[in-house]
């Protein structure tokens, strides 16, 4: 038995143009078409197919708000955004949510078909054509009031405070090339790699 | 109010009559002493003629005899001992009066023709000539001739040099003083017509100036130190000024009070009767005085003019007062000054009021307090106009900024609607192309490529327009993209960020994110910048967005690009507050602004 499919997208010919390719290729079985994310909802619900393709914009109630709504329910859905939107941020969200797929629209039908495959087996799958940027593991929390001098942790607070470099050096009365130095130092003790990293975890602390 | 006015006019025409009568009661009528004591053949006296010999002492007032001239001789020896005193001082009001000078058997004589006389009746008078200094040191004998038909009191005053220079001095002083203050009221009323246009400015300053000449006139100081060389010239210009005077003070008087409540038909007499004095004027100066009669009509018709302009101007401001105008206040006020100077000058040279200090200087005193206090009332329009002016520029401000920020929510509506219908429409057109092309030309043809390539730029070109990010994720991931994005064009640049997630209404996030979007791109272009900071957080209320760069600056007050005004235009659509700190180290932008969340 071939695996079932539903796609939701709000273009009726690229919903037409996908669920041809689809049967043509043989591999898979469209239960329904949905043009809207309230439609898409209902559909899974009637005929539970094994894989949800979903498009990003489809008016208000888009792919990602379904994504968010099916695995809150249903964790083990799988699920694969289908999207014009080649920003990464989109991908970024999508495997925030929890989407195991990510594909664009003008993939070519094996991507596609790769892609469903893919994630059908369980595993993750990004389109070849985005470029992700490889985004850096959650850094490990260090406490910095213990492992910081006293001159580096009045820095973090400035830092904290939006102060930059010439600003921190004025009111410490040290170079800037010296605060700097602190900041890198104090990369290196936090395990954080670069000024943004820092700045972050620095504005994250003030925070909490 | 009304009943003050009342009263206080009364005790103004009650004062008057006790002057009148008091001065009139010291005028001395007693006949002089005649004596004939000398003649002198060159001067042909007729002993009938002498009026008096040696009568005249330091300080005498002379009357025009109703017999005709008479003379007076003032003795050699007598000359001899005023000779002390030096300088002569005569004011003869009639206006007659002129000074001769020639030698005669005994010595020099000083020959003073005062009043007027036979061969010249039909001289003007002139008040021009109304003051004489004679040294009469310089001479033996002195004859004073009185006559002419004026009925003017002649004050005759020997002063010492000393006397002399002080008075002239504290005449100078006081003249400078009184000139001085109409001037500046000139000048300042010029300007408020020059600022306001309205024409009662204008009238007023030709009154004031009209005003001004008659007392450089009355003052004698026009022929002292103006206008020296001319000896002789036509009392015409002296009733011109006083028709510029009446004819510019009712224009102005019209113009000045709020409205006319006189009914038409009172209105339009009033109107006659001022025409009617202007034509007594104007008859007085242009029909020749030898036709006999004439001359007296219009003099009598332009005197009877006086007390009748005087009741027609009290009646048409009373009318106003009662009606409420406030300005017709201010104006009677001021009128009743006016006449008080002028009439206390008048009885002065009617001799009706003794020569001193206060009389001799109650016109310009008047005149000067009537300039001030009419240039306060002007003043307090202009105040007016000035408030109603601000106001309407502050109204067209507050207008252009709502245009502004009205159409930069229908731009970004409409940019919206643009980018999604490119986004939505388009893109997935081409994308059906391109499908089409794939499955019949390949994925490597030509063609393939070109619509691949339309496809990118398309959807590059509605991110642009519009920030579609914002719409589905949210503020957040879309500044965070679009800090990455700015870093990724320019590597020079370090762009950190340091974004909250805050819950804002849409309309405010695409404000935020536009202003990022603005002033990442304006440093980008200008700022020479190598680090540059985001940072948008929650305060205790609000939330602040803080755009840090290290560039090179700019001058806050003026710039007035078009990025900096699309960002104030925003900040005022977050009703926010904008502090912008900028030097040669870099550019500090801070934007709080109360959250909005969508209903």
């Amino acid at each position: 038995m071939k695996p079932t499919l539903i796609i939701a997208d709000d273009h009726p010919i690229v919903r037409k143009g996908l669920s041809e390719t689809l049967e043509q290729s043989g591999k898979w079985q469209i239960l329904a078409e949905a043009e809207n994310g309230k439609d898409a909802l209902a559909l899974f619900q009637q005929y539970r197919p094994d894989v949800m393709l979903l498009d990003i914009s489809m008016g208000e109630f888009g792919g990602l708000e379904v994504a968010e709504c099916l695995l809150t329910d249903y964790p083990h859905v799988r699920l694969v955004i289908m999207t014009m939107y080649t920003n990464p941020v989109f991908y970024q969200k999508a495997k925030a949510i929890g989407v195991q797929g990510y594909l664009l629209k003008d993939d070519s039908t094996d991507t596609i078909l790769e892609g469903l495959a893919a994630v059908l087996a369980g595993k993750q799958y990004v389109s070849s054509s985005l470029e992700v940027a490889v985004t850096p593991d959650e850094p490990p929390f260090i406490d910095p009031t213990k492992v910081l001098t006293e001159t580096e942790l009045t820095i973090f607070y400035a830092i904290a405070e939006l102060k930059n470099n010439r600003q921190i050096a004025e009111a410490l009365g040290i170079t800037v090339k010296t605060v700097q130095n602190h900041r890198y130092n104090m990369g290196e003790k936090l395990e954080l790699k670069g000024k943004q990293a820092l700045l972050s975890f620095a504005g994250n602390w003030r925070k909490n | 109010m009304l009943k003050i006015w009342t009263k206080c006019y009364r005790a103004w025409v009650a004062m008057l009559l006790i002057l009148f009568t008091a001065s009139h009661a010291n005028t001395p009528t007693a006949e002089l002493d005649i004596r004939l004591l000398n003649t002198d053949p060159k001067l042909n006296l007729r002993p009938e003629q002498v009026l008096a010999l040696d009568t005249f002492t330091e300080e005498s007032t002379l009357r025009q005899h109703p017999s005709g001239t008479k003379w007076l001789v003032v003795s050699w020896d007598k000359m001899a001992m005023l000779n002390s005193r030096k300088t002569l001082l005569i004011n003869d009001y009639t206006g007659f009066g002129y000074v001769n000078y020639y030698p005669i058997q005994s010595g020099r004589l000083v020959d003073v023709w005062l009043g007027g006389h036979e061969q010249r009746v039909d001289r003007r008078p002139n008040p021009d000539y109304h003051k004489f200094y004679v040294d009469i040191s310089r001479y033996d004998a002195m004859l004073i001739r009185i006559g002419g038909h004026a009925s003017l009191p002649i004050m005759l005053r020997l002063i010492s040099e000393a006397e002399l220079q002080d008075m002239q001095t504290f005449e100078l002083a006081w003249y400078a003083v009184i000139f001085a203050i109409i001037g500046v009221m000139v000048i300042y009323n010029l300007f408020i017509f020059l600022y306001l246009r309205e024409r009662q400015y204008v009238y007023y300053c030709i009154y004031l100036l009209a005003q001004l000449f008659t007392l450089i006139r009355l003052s004698v100081l026009g022929k002292q130190y103006l206008w020296p060389g001319v000896t002789q010239y036509s009392s015409h210009i002296n009733v011109f000024s006083t028709m510029i005077i009446t004819v510019t003070g009712v224009l102005f008087m019209r113009a000045f009070l709020t409205e006319t409540y006189l009914s038409k038909g009172k209105h339009r007499l009033m109107l006659a009767l001022v025409w009617l004095s202007v034509f007594f004027f104007v008859g007085y100066l242009f029909i020749p005085s030898f036709v006999s009669g004439t001359n007296m009509l219009f003099v009598f018709g332009g005197l009877a003019m006086v007390p009748i302009s005087l009741l027609v101007v009290y009646y048409v401001l009373f009318a106003n007062y009662r009606q409420g105008d406030q300005r017709a206040s201010v104006l009677i006020i001021t009128y009743t000054i006016l006449n008080i100077g002028s009439y206390i000058a008048l009885f002065r040279y009617f001799g009706l009021l003794p020569h001193s200090l206060w009389s001799l200087h109650a016109l310009d005193v008047a005149v000067v307090l009537e300039a001030i206090i009419l240039s306060l009332a002007l003043a307090q329009k202009i105040d007016i106009l000035r408030k109603a002016k601000v106001q309407a520029e502050r109204d067209n401000v507050e207008l252009q900024r709502h245009f502004s920020q009205q159409l930069l929510s229908v731009q970004e509506l409409e940019k919206q609607e643009l980018g999604r219908t490119l986004h939505d429409d388009f893109t997935h057109r081409l994308l059906v192309i391109k499908n089409n092309l794939v499955q019949k030309l390949g994925k490597n043809d030509a063609e393939v490529k070109n619509v691949t390539d339309c496809l990118d730029e398309i959807r590059h070109l509605s991110h642009r327009i519009h920030p579609y990010v914002v719409d589905r994720l949210g503020l957040k991931p879309a500044l965070i993209d679009l800090c990455s994005q700015s870093r990724q064009s320019s590597q020079a640049i370090e762009i950190n960020y340091l974004i909250e997630d805050l819950t804002l209404s849409h309309e405010q996030s695409i404000l935020i994110y536009r202003i990022v979007q603005e002033s990442l791109s304006n440093i980008l272009k200008h700022a020479n910048a190598t680090e540059v900071l985001v940072a948008l957080r929650k305060t205790e209320n609000n939330a602040s967005l803080v755009i840090d760069d290290d560039g090179s600056g700019f001058d806050v007050d003026n710039t007035n690009g078009f990025g900096l005004s699309s960002i104030k235009a925003r900040v005022q659509m977050l009703a926010g507050t904008l502090t912008l700190q900028s030097n040669s180290h870099g550019t500090n932008c801070q934007i709080d602004f109360p959250i909005r969340v969508d209903a």
